[in-house]
């Protein structure tokens, strides 16, 4: 364990409180096992070295929380070691007594509770990123990092974000979106209405990360499949218009009120579509090979910088259509990092989120595509690159999940009244 | 003193250096560094210097001068660095007096689990870092 503090006494940026913070992870979602590289990797180890007692809690696929020290080693969910402890360990309880805190049966007559101070999430996707944490970690009264349950519930679902950063004056690609229920009645009249869109479009599940269930179509004819596929995962469907000239960009934002935004970054794939593979499969284990390959002087796929991101190749910091970047003119590369803190802002995130654009390189438009209110590993490699270090990126984010605990602490919830008097 | 390179920022290694001059050598090259105010990283990147991070357990085999040269290491690492991670023992005290007596302001670290510290060391470096370890603290000394 490491205790981080600052020897001038001006400067109390850093609280220097030993903290018990319980770090969720896995869950009951698409993205359960990226849950598990977030937590393992990004958080746990920093929050160990800025001196935190870290509480993991591993959440199974079938809903169920444990608490292993095992749990915080990648190999656990390699050798089977997993399985071994789902059998032999009970699943932990909680005790909401004002306090949140985790029972664990140690035997029939030994247990053990540990009050929680601070919950850092690191769980993708449902269950977990799309608010449903948030509310119950609301309900208990636990400071916890990140989006709290309206903006993480907004930011989940791609039709609502999409309706609020529009009302907010940001552009958004022309789209549709519809229910399974409508598909499932009306397929011709739908059919019809996205052919109006013009090819070519994607087609999305709203509630999903990932870019899991996501297909690009070319043509009408591959519509009907592509949005069976979307209506597997998800009970509505969003079909986008593809924007034309462009650049993939995305952009990790952190703070409250005051923002700190981290470098504008382009994902290099060697299709068109960053999807679930690219992302995954293809770049992750390469990413890592790699990190010595780039460091050498190995250049990513198209001849730039490419510099491995939390999920392959990306180029970091973006270098825009315009010829804009981080040191160069700004152009793009500055309306890029305001569209995000604007998007940042409608949603209404806290701490932390990566908010995705679509840039049209030749009409200089820049376009939201969606926001990720937990991205991957924190987007740590990003920040690093920007100049803070994964220690202090959590450290950051430690400390406005308090700042903002000690905000509405100050409201009043609930008061006296006279109401039941009358019955 | 080795150089690697890990996420943009430069890790030098001078583990196998346990005396006071050697500590002064690697404050010295760090604040000639400082100045030039950038280095070079294998990609042919000149990448601007962002913080210097000094890690060291402080000396062993002192004898009677084991607290003043600890101490004499805080004031010279206070000179330069703006991160140092102390290794907990013993003379940790003493770089912490060191450090307050040139008036230092930086961010301290102390770690009481140096294998931890190790293996998860990439998640404290951020690009244009410098981090020197210096000092090895044997086991034979815990």
């Amino acid at each position: 364990m490491a205790e981080s503090r600052n020897l001038s006494e001006s400067n109390s940026s850093t609280p220097g409180k030993s903290l018990v913070v319980a770090v969720p992870f896995g869950g009951r979602s698409a993205e359960h096992d990226v849950s598990i590289v977030t937590a393992l990797v990004a958080i746990i180890p920093p929050l160990r070295l800025l001196g935190h007692t870290v509480l993991p809690i591993y959440i199974s696929k079938d809903g169920r929380w444990f608490s292993d020290p095992r749990l915080t080693n990648i190999k656990t969910y390699q050798n089977g070691t997993l399985e071994t402890i789902l059998e032999t360990t009970r699943p932990l309880r909680l005790e909401l007594d004002g306090t949140f805190s985790l029972i664990s049966q140690k035997t029939r007559w030994k247990k053990a509770k540990k009050t929680v101070d601070l919950v850092f999430p690191a769980l993708h996707g449902t269950y977990g990123e799309d608010g449903s944490l948030m509310g119950f970690l609301r309900m208990a009264g636990v400071p916890f990092v990140g989006c709290d349950l309206a903006a993480s519930a907004v930011a989940m679902d791609k039709v609502l974000s999409k309706e609020v950063v529009r009302a907010a004056g940001l552009l958004t690609p022309e789209s549709r979106a519809f229910s399974k229920v409508e598909w499932q009645t009306q397929p011709e009249k739908i059919l019809e209405s996205l052919k109006k869109l013009g090819f070519p479009l994607f087609v999305k599940p709203p509630h999903l990360g990932s870019s899991i269930g996501i297909t690009r179509v070319e043509k009408a004819s591959e519509l009907g499949a592509a949005i069976d596929v979307a209506l597997f995962y998800d009970d509505k469907c969003l079909v986008e218009r593809a924007v034309a000239n462009l650049t993939e960009v995305t952009v990790p934002v952190i703070g409250n009120d005051q923002l700190q935004v981290g470098l504008v970054e382009r994902p290099l794939n060697s299709g068109e579509f960053f999807d679930f593979e690219t992302k995954y499969l293809r770049g992750g284990k390469g990413g890592k090979k790699s990190a010595g390959a780039s460091l050498s002087g190995a250049s990513g796929a198209t001849g730039a910088t490419g510099t491995p991101g939390s999920q392959g190749y990306s180029e970091l910091p973006a270098v825009l259509p315009d010829g804009s970047s981080k040191n160069g003119p700004r152009g793009l590369y500055q309306a890029c990092e305001l569209a995000a803190q604007a998007a940042y802002c409608a949603i209404g995130c806290a701490g932390i989120a990566r908010v995705d654009l679509l840039v049209d390189g030749k009409a200089k438009k820049i376009y939201f595509n969606e926001i990720n209110p937990l991205p991957g590993s924190l987007y740590a490699h990003n920040f690093a690159a920007a100049g803070m270090s994964n220690v202090d990126l959590v450290g950051r984010l430690v400390e406005l999940a308090l700042e903002r605990a000690a905000a509405e602490s100050q409201l009043e919830r609930a008061f006296a009244t006279s109401f039941l008097r009358q019955f | 003193m080795e150089p690697q390179f890990i996420k943009e920022a430069v890790l030098i290694d001078d583990t196998y250096n346990g005396n006071l001059e050697g500590v002064r050598a690697g404050v010295y090259f760090l604040q000639q560094l400082k100045k030039r105010g950038s280095f070079l990283a294998p990609s042919g990147e000149e990448i601007k210097i962002n913080r210097v991070i000094f890690v060291t357990p402080g000396l062993v085999e002192q004898g009677p001068k084991q607290e003043k040269n600890n101490r004499a290491v805080g004031r010279a690492i206070g000179e330069v660095a703006d991160v140092v991670v102390l290794m907990q023992n013993s003379v940790t005290g003493a770089i912490e007096q060191g450090l307050n007596d040139v008036g230092w302001s930086g961010e301290l670290v102390i770690s009481d689990n140096p294998l931890e510290f190790y293996e998860n060391l990439s998640a404290m470096l951020a690009r244009g870092d410098i981090m020197l370890m210096q000092n090895d603290w044997t086991d034979n000394y815990e």
